[in-house]
């Protein structure tokens, strides 16, 4: 759990960092680009490897192959992307992290239904899509695009930091 | 299983099988120490860490799970609750990575069970105690590993209870819920269980917690599909494991006090039952969580005693009071050299069986105790 905590402060504190990189530096989302394309592609074959060696004698295990070819699937488009305008590359980012949040609300609905803790993932679910629907709106001025963008990076790093230094809730069964 | 079987029923066992009121005590305390004995506990008394039995969910939530903290993880859980059933156990088409963890899935019966009633031969109460504990824990916790992982533990939406009725059982589905704080509800069929983890080194994927507290519950009967059976159902009847595990455990503490030169796999005292056995079926069978007062007042009826009510710091204060190199003649002191004796026993024999998922046995002369 501890390395959970961790990657979870790691990832948050990327986020805003990816943010600062794509306002600051000129054509800053090629960087956030290429994380995608790393992170994506070793998740994606770590999924894979797993499915082989281990998921692949367990009841219901094609799911990990599914979720590891998707990944490398989105890895390997990410990284088609390199000649294409910078608006299509804004767009194909905000799809990404608009995925992340719908995904968010479907875990925090489900969290719900078995009472689990699921406020704050709602919340971090409803802001990022908020925020890349307001980004989809403003298309049309690529700065305005940015920086909604930026926002929302920001606003999920910081609640994926926040939510890991929370108190864990967890349920083991002794 | 729960406090009502390791305490109560467990000394209700020794007391049939011919053990005294005070043998009794001291056999059935330490069968239930052993969901207690923790590394905090023992650094609270200033005990050895490697006698730990079991640990604390604020000692796993913040644990690595790289290769030494599953070691860790596993040496205590295969050990004294998820005692593997088949170390050897083969399953063709599989990677070695994939058998290492599925030949920790625990169950009735196996070799590893003898070796832990033989050990406690012209042992300690206490060795007799935490045998007890293992072997009750192989029927209850039957089907799953000791040691994290999600390929072997998961469970999945398909579990259903099995109701007794006049011509039979009638299912009915279980949704489990996540809340640590809801109170289950076993007439509404209202059961909480860890929540759903799809990492393979988790601690949610543990031992039974994918199943709740089910496999504790002596009345329950439920169907369910483990992720390791390839897709085939079981069924798990508590009722009948818990009567097996009562039988066996006098049989196997009649063998401890030397009635029968040798212990067996899959043999059962039924004789030395019979007089109860209408009565265990009955109190194992009632949908309630705690059959504590049921075992309690057979266990008193037997003996015609009074059983003294768990109570866990029983022997701390002796053991605290003692300078270091005087505890060798301690109750805890005797708890502990059981305890890691066994602990090492089980890992060497997983160490043979080319597995070294449970890392390797510890020199005992160095971990403090002696």
């Amino acid at each position: 759990m501890i390395g959970k905590r961790i990657g979870s402060i790691l990832s948050g504190l990327a986020m805003i960092l990816f943010a600062i990189l794509v306002i600051a530096v000129d054509e800053g989302y090629y960087f956030v680009l290429l994380a995608y394309l790393c992170v994506l592609t070793g998740a994606g074959i770590r999924y894979i490897h797993y499915y082989f060696t281990m998921a692949k004698f367990m009841t219901g295990g094609r799911y990990v192959l599914y979720r590891g070819i998707l990944m490398l699937d989105v890895a390997v488009f990410a990284g088609t992307l390199n000649d294409v305008p910078p608006i299509y590359i804004m767009v194909y980012l905000i799809g990404l992290l608009a995925f992340s949040g719908a995904v968010d609300i479907f875990r925090a609905f489900d969290s719900r239904r078995v009472h689990a803790r699921w406020k704050m993932k709602l919340f971090r679910g409803v802001i990022t899509l908020l925020l890349c629907i307001l980004a989809v709106i403003s298309l049309k001025e690529t700065d305005a695009v940015t920086i909604i963008y930026c926002l929302s990076l920001i606003s999920n790093g910081g609640m994926r930091i926040i939510n890991a230094l929370r108190p864990a809730e967890v349920f083991v069964i002794q | 299983m729960n406090g009502d079987f390791h305490y109560y029923a467990t000394y209700c066992a020794a007391v049939i099988a011919g053990y005294s009121h005070p043998e009794a005590m001291d056999i059935c305390y330490c069968a239930q120490f052993v969901d207690h004995c923790t590394k905090t506990i023992l650094n609270s008394i200033n005990g050895p860490e490697y006698a730990a039995t079991t640990q604390l969910q604020s000692e796993m939530i913040d644990m690595k799970t790289d290769k030494n903290g599953l070691r860790e993880i596993t040496r205590i859980w295969a050990s004294f609750h998820f005692l593997p059933r088949d170390l050897y156990a083969e399953r063709p088409g599989t990677t070695t990575r994939y058998l290492k963890k599925y030949r920790m899935i625990a169950g009735p019966n196996g070799d590893l069970v003898k070796d832990t009633v033989e050990l406690a031969k012209n042992n300690t109460l206490q060795a007799v105690g935490i045998a007890m504990h293992v072997l009750a824990d192989t029927w209850a916790h039957a089907n799953f590993a000791g040691t994290p992982s999600f390929v072997i533990n998961n469970t999945d939406n398909y579990f259903d209870e099995l109701i007794p009725t006049d011509n039979g059982f009638k299912r009915r589905h279980i949704e489990f819920g996540h809340n640590p704080a809801a109170k289950e509800n076993p007439e509404k069929g209202e059961y909480t269980a860890s929540i759903y983890q799809a990492s393979e080194n988790s601690i949610m994927n543990l031992g039974h917690g994918r199943a709740g507290h089910l496999p504790d519950y002596s009345f329950i009967r439920y169907a369910y599909v483990p992720a390791w059976n390839d897709y085939y159902e079981i069924i798990k009847d508590n009722p009948h494991d818990y009567l097996h595990a009562f039988a066996q455990m006098v049989y196997a503490l009649q063998y401890l006090r030397g009635m029968s030169s040798s212990f067996e796999k899959d043999t059962y005292a039924w004789e030395a039952v019979a007089p109860y056995e209408d009565e265990i079926k009955r109190l194992i069978a009632v949908r309630r969580t705690d059959d504590t007062e049921d075992w309690k007042a057979l266990g008193e009826r037997i003996t015609g005693q009074t059983i003294r009510p768990f109570r866990l710091d029983e022997y701390f204060e002796e053991y605290r009071r003692v300078s270091k190199k005087d505890r060798t003649d301690t109750f805890l002191e005797a708890f502990f050299d059981a305890a890691m004796d066994h602990k090492n026993m089980i890992i060497q024999r997983i160490v043979e069986s080319g597995n070294d998922i449970a890392g390797k046995p510890v020199n005992l002369d160095s971990e403090g105790s002696r």
